[in-house]
């Protein structure tokens, strides 16, 4: 089983390090083991999160693909589909049948034919286009819904921070 | 187990040959010398050999021809008897037992004994029309069985099912050759060759044909055959206590350990052994393809990717493919063996994520060529630098690190 997924973990590494979407990397932190990785996301053009570059872990199961990965922001992050502990709230990254929500069709759900770039992805366009509905963080959530201003302001300040320039 | 088999078991690894040649320089040299006139004998005794066979083709009396047709491939083969105790053959036991050695063991025991067995080489066993093994296991013991009511003749069980050096250990005999009979006779088998010209008569890997081949260049093999005491099924004695009884006599013959090790552990370990002769160890072939500028690239690339993999084994590879993808999944579904590069050598210099504001890695570790490659930290860090250097131009600021 893990053999599967290290084979199928290391074919995703080759097309991700061969063909790299704009603004993403993603690897395993150390080549000793294949199911922890790091994967670094730019933040879209013309949004909030425009220039800053967020590091994230993925934590692949054993079972993977069959299984989704685990992905968590490793910076400050403020978001309504990400947790305040960075753990992202997206629809790809629950298999069918566990909806925490229940708002989710399964059509964008998890399967085997996802792969990490198409996460990566819909991470991009999370961050792009937070869905409110989503309470993983009721307080931005309501801050995105109610205040933009203050939002984009924290924003901003996030995307500093991940590039080290003092705010 | 009796006296002979050595409490620890050889490794399975040692009880094959694995070299046809001999390792002394002087029989390497006459070896060689004798090789044109081997090699003219081989092919007279094969122009025999096919005319033997379609002689016996033709010849309608089955049993005669058979005996005529044996002999013929016997003194073909060079193979020469050296029959230690013939008289102590016991006739009571119509099953004889016999370690292997080569694939032509049972040309050997015919010619003394007379004892027939369908462990031959397809072609010969079709001809002879020896028992059809095409329907299993099973079946073969009951036709053996009735055969051996039906007949006086009596019948040849290798139960080791696969061949041995018959110097280190002998495999694990197979538990149905106990359901044939319950009286048998054990054979030793021994094999050598003229020491001058001492090439292996089984070599681990080799196929029937090269093995035959060998018999056909070597002027003669000589098989020494003894026959030990007939051994009976005592009262509850189960199958494998019997068949353990049969192989520590052999073994402690031979003075070889009875090992634990079947045919089927044999067959794995064949595989792996080929696999890892194939094994390539330094760059082979077109020195110049290294020089060409798509050869490089690609196999950076590959690199980039499998960075535990060292550069020989990437460069031999696309030499061979010119592809990157064929050659990534090639290391990656095992097809070509290797030993990675510990992780130490890899993890040299590498700083944290400094961002600069040119991208030197790139051109750096491209010029440092072997085994440095762009690493995965490195493309983070340029990464990070970019969207530094592209926020800090987009939003006017002054760059508080670069001054």
């Amino acid at each position: 089983m893990a053999g599967s997924a290290l084979r199928r973990l290391m074919a995703e590494y080759k097309q991700l390090t061969l063909n790299p979407p704009d603004g993403i990397i993603a690897g395993p932190i150390n080549e000793e083991n294949f199911f922890e990785w790091e994967a670094l996301i730019t933040g879209p053009d013309g949004t909030c999160f425009e220039g800053g570059v967020f590091p994230a872990k993925l934590i692949f199961p054993p079972d993977y693909p069959l299984s989704p990965p685990k992905m968590q922001f490793t910076c400050e992050m403020f978001h309504p589909n990400i947790y305040s502990d960075g753990r992202v709230c997206i629809s790809i990254l629950h298999a069918p049948g566990d909806d925490p929500m229940g708002y989710e069709s399964s059509a964008e759900r998890w399967s085997p034919v996802q792969s990490v770039e198409k996460i990566l992805l819909s991470v991009v366009s999370m961050l792009a286009e937070p869905n409110d509905e989503s309470g993983a963080n009721v307080d931005a959530a309501k801050m995105w819904r109610e205040d933009r201003e203050e939002f984009n302001r924290i924003a901003q300040r996030i995307v500093r921070k991940t590039l080290g320039i003092p705010t | 187990m009796m006296e002979g088999s050595s409490t620890s078991q050889p490794d399975i690894s040692n009880l094959f040959e694995k070299d046809r040649f001999p390792k002394k320089t002087w029989q390497l040299v006459t070896l060689l010398l004798y090789s044109p006139l081997g090699l003219s004998l081989a092919i007279v005794r094969l122009f025999i050999l096919v005319q033997a066979f379609v002689a016996f083709l033709i010849l309608p009396d089955m049993t005669y021809a058979r005996t005529v047709f044996l002999r013929a491939i016997g003194i073909v083969l060079g193979v020469v008897l050296h029959r230690e105790n013939e008289n102590e053959r016991d006739n009571s036991a119509k099953v004889i037992i016999s370690n292997k050695i080569t694939c032509l063991d049972n040309i050997a025991i015919y010619l003394t004994s007379g004892a027939i067995t369908w462990d031959l080489p397809s072609p010969l066993a079709w001809a002879l029309g020896v028992l059809d093994t095409t329907d299993g296991r099973k079946p073969i013991v009951s036709k053996i069985k009735s055969k051996l009511e039906n007949h006086t003749d009596s019948f040849l069980l290798q139960p080791e099912e696969a061949t041995t050096s018959g110097r280190v250990g002998l495999l694990k005999f197979a538990p149905w050759s106990a359901k044939v009979s319950d009286t048998m006779q054990p054979l030793v088998i021994q094999v050598w060759r003229p020491r001058a010209m001492e090439t292996s008569a089984d070599v681990l890997g080799a196929s029937t044909f090269f093995n035959v081949f060998w018999f056909l260049f070597t002027p003669f093999t000589v098989f020494k055959l003894k026959y030990l005491p007939a051994i009976s099924r005592e009262p509850n004695e189960s199958d494998e206590d019997l068949l353990g009884r049969i192989q520590s006599s052999i073994a402690s013959e031979l003075c070889v350990s009875a090992t634990k090790h079947t045919a089927a552990d044999k067959a794995e370990y064949e595989k792996l052994y080929l696999l890892e002769c194939r094994r390539p160890v330094l760059v082979t072939g077109d020195p110049t393809a290294l020089a060409r500028p798509e050869i490089q690239r690609m196999v950076f690339q590959v690199a980039e990717v499998l960075p535990h993999v060292p550069m020989d084994v990437i460069i031999y590879d696309i030499c061979r493919t010119h592809s990157i993808d064929l050659t990534i999944s090639n290391i990656l579904e095992g097809s070509i063996p290797f030993t990675p590069i510990p992780e130490l050598r890899r993890a040299e210099p590498r700083q944290t994520p400094v961002p600069s504001r040119s991208s030197p890695p790139v051109v750096q570790s491209l010029s440092q060529g072997q085994g440095q490659m762009i690493s995965f930290m490195e493309r983070k860090a340029k990464l990070i630098a970019d969207a530094r250097r592209k926020y800090i131009e987009k939003h006017g600021l002054v760059d508080a690190w670069a001054e």
